[in-house]
């Protein structure tokens, strides 16, 4: 079985708890409980006749208060980067962390989700705002922790990104 | 046997390493991960959590890219200390726990010591809880706070601009009118026209300055007694209740219902409900406030006998102008309960209504003073 190690990155409260705990149990809290330090997950994904088994590192959500080890990104292989849709400026932060991980870890897997696409009432990202990743050729997921929208397919997508990338000469 | 003892001194120091809740692992340098040996006394949690010290890497993925990473470090590199961050663990007997590693070298052996942090994650975990959820609710309400602005510009501009046009054209063709019955029924809408735009006026500067007022007092709080505050503004809404021959009625308690909030909003709040509950009860018929508390917050339920409101009607009944769902003037509550919400909201409550044949039960929720007084933020001051 191939083993891949994947960062959860982004600020806090954008969810990055809630995506892998609807990844890997199917289930959704509406009560918010700050992660600190790391929190590791695993789950299998089938890559067509392969299996990867994903090491899921959720880090705490940087901010002011406490900012993300970089030594946790060691030996990853996918990045997950966490965007709040209802809260404009933790794109900003995942743009900064996005291009940091970019030039540290140029082989890596990199994709975009934007969470809470359930709150459309609140939302304040719009597709200009992520055209600069999708530039970068990353792809970007509009998800949804709670009702469980494009998750399994965002770490589905990754997963296969990261296959690929490790089995290429 | 003295203190000098070589097996005294080993007894101390697997007191003292058994008192902090660590597990010492060490092997010789350049040795490999499966040679590291518990050096010291096995704490409770370490089987259950790592298996033997020959698998900790396989067990968890956090000190094997720990030891890897910083551990090799620290021992293949410059000999200074490595300390990790906090991490979670489930045991196999599924208990969560907290640890963190720390990797030193000392002469020809590397040292992996992994601390128990549960009681310290504890408290790292409320005090950033405390902080994003602050942060988090003062942005809701500069968000909200932007909201009622596009409000205001909105009955400025789609209510009182239209009204003006009207109003001067009104005036404009009053002026070029020679038939006096015309000129005269146009001096009617001419007036009706300037009522609409003084009370479009009106209702936006109250609107403003409950807004204003509601942002600059909203960050001085005070412990205050629920209770207390509701006997008092009772006793004083009697007079007024009265007239409608309403009687009220305050459920007996001895406990204070401490609750932080800032005192002539909560005044305002109570008497807008008590208010509202009054104005709409029938005549002759009584209304009870009680306060009860419901986990951490404290509620108080204001019950009357009134008709019962339609979902629809429940919903606008905390809105700004929702006069056109209301049929009487005595369910008409203006801006009284929207106040009520955006003052609640702000100090961490809420305020809702539920509606049976028998009567209507509103009430509103406030965290409750905690006894230690803890919840109350440095910047909020304490009476």
């Amino acid at each position: 079985m191939i083993k891949k190690k994947v960062c959860l990155i982004g600020g806090y409260a954008v969810g990055k708890t809630s995506l892998v705990q609807q990844f890997v149990t199917g289930i959704f809290s509406e009560s918010y409980l700050t992660t600190v330090g790391v929190k590791i997950d695993k789950r299998n994904v089938e890559v067509g006749d392969k299996e990867a088994l994903l090491m899921i590192w959720d880090l705490a959500g940087s901010d002011q208060f406490a900012s993300v080890c970089q030594s946790h990104y060691r030996g990853a292989e996918g990045f997950l980067f966490v965007v709040d849709g209802t809260r404009r400026e933790t794109l900003t932060a995942a743009m900064t962390e996005q291009a940091d991980i970019a030039q540290n870890f140029p082989k890596a897997s990199s994709i975009i989700l934007v969470n809470k696409s359930d709150l459309t009432d609140e939302w304040e990202v719009n597709e200009d705002d992520l055209q600069p990743f999708r530039d970068l050729g990353i792809t970007v997921y509009y998800t949804s922790a709670k009702s469980g929208k494009n998750v399994a397919e965002a770490f589905q997508s990754l997963t296969e990104d990261m296959v690929t990338i490790g089995s290429e000469p | 046997m003295g203190l000098e003892d070589q097996s005294t001194q080993q007894n101390i120091l697997k007191a003292a390493v058994r008192t902090l809740d660590l597990a010492v692992l060490a092997r010789s340098t350049g040795s490999s991960v499966k040679d590291f040996v518990l050096s010291g006394p096995t704490p409770p949690w370490f089987e259950a959590t790592f298996g033997s010290p020959t698998d900790i890497s396989e067990e968890s993925p956090f000190l094997e890219d720990f030891i890897a990473g910083s551990g090799n470090d620290c021992w293949q590199g410059d000999g200074l200390e490595e300390r990790s961050e906090l991490w979670q663990e489930n045991s196999r007997d599924d208990q969560l726990h907290y640890f963190q590693a720390t990797a030193l070298r000392e002469g020809e052996f590397d040292i992996l010591i992994i601390s128990n942090v549960t009681e310290r994650y504890q408290q790292d975990q409320q005090y950033l809880q405390h902080v994003h959820n602050t942060s988090l609710h003062q942005r809701k309400l500069a968000k909200e706070h932007e909201k009622r602005q596009i409000l205001l510009d909105c009955i400025i501009r789609e209510l009182g601009s239209p009204v003006s046009t009207i109003l001067l054209n009104v005036q404009f063709a009053k002026d070029k009118l020679e038939r006096p019955d015309l000129r005269e029924a146009l001096e009617r809408a001419e007036a009706q026209a300037e009522r609409q735009r003084n009370l479009i006026h009106s209702v936006t500067h109250h609107f403003q300055s409950d807004l204003a007022d509601l942002e600059s007092n909203i960050l001085e709080r005070t412990s205050i007694s629920l209770m207390s505050l509701a006997s008092a503004t009772i006793q004083q809404y009697r007079a007024v209740a009265s007239q409608k021959e309403v009687s009220i009625n305050l459920s007996p308690t001895n406990d204070p219902y401490h609750v932080v909030a800032n005192e002539g909003h909560l005044q305002r709040i109570f008497n807008n409900v008590l208010e509202y509950s009054v104005s709409s009860s029938p005549t002759s018929a009584s209304v009870t406030v009680a306060l009860e508390r419901k986990a951490d917050r404290v509620r108080a339920i204001f019950s009357n006998k009134g008709e019962r409101l339609s979902e629809e009607k429940q919903t606008a009944l905390f809105r700004p102008f929702n006069q056109s769902l209301c049929s009487t003037s005595d369910e008409r509550p203006s801006l009284a309960l929207y106040f009520c919400k955006m003052a609640l909201e702000a100090l961490g409550g809420t305020i809702d209504i539920t509606s049976s044949p028998e009567g209507n039960e509103i009430w509103f929720e406030l965290p409750s003073q905690s006894k230690n007084k803890a919840s109350v933020s440095p910047n909020k001051r304490e009476s």
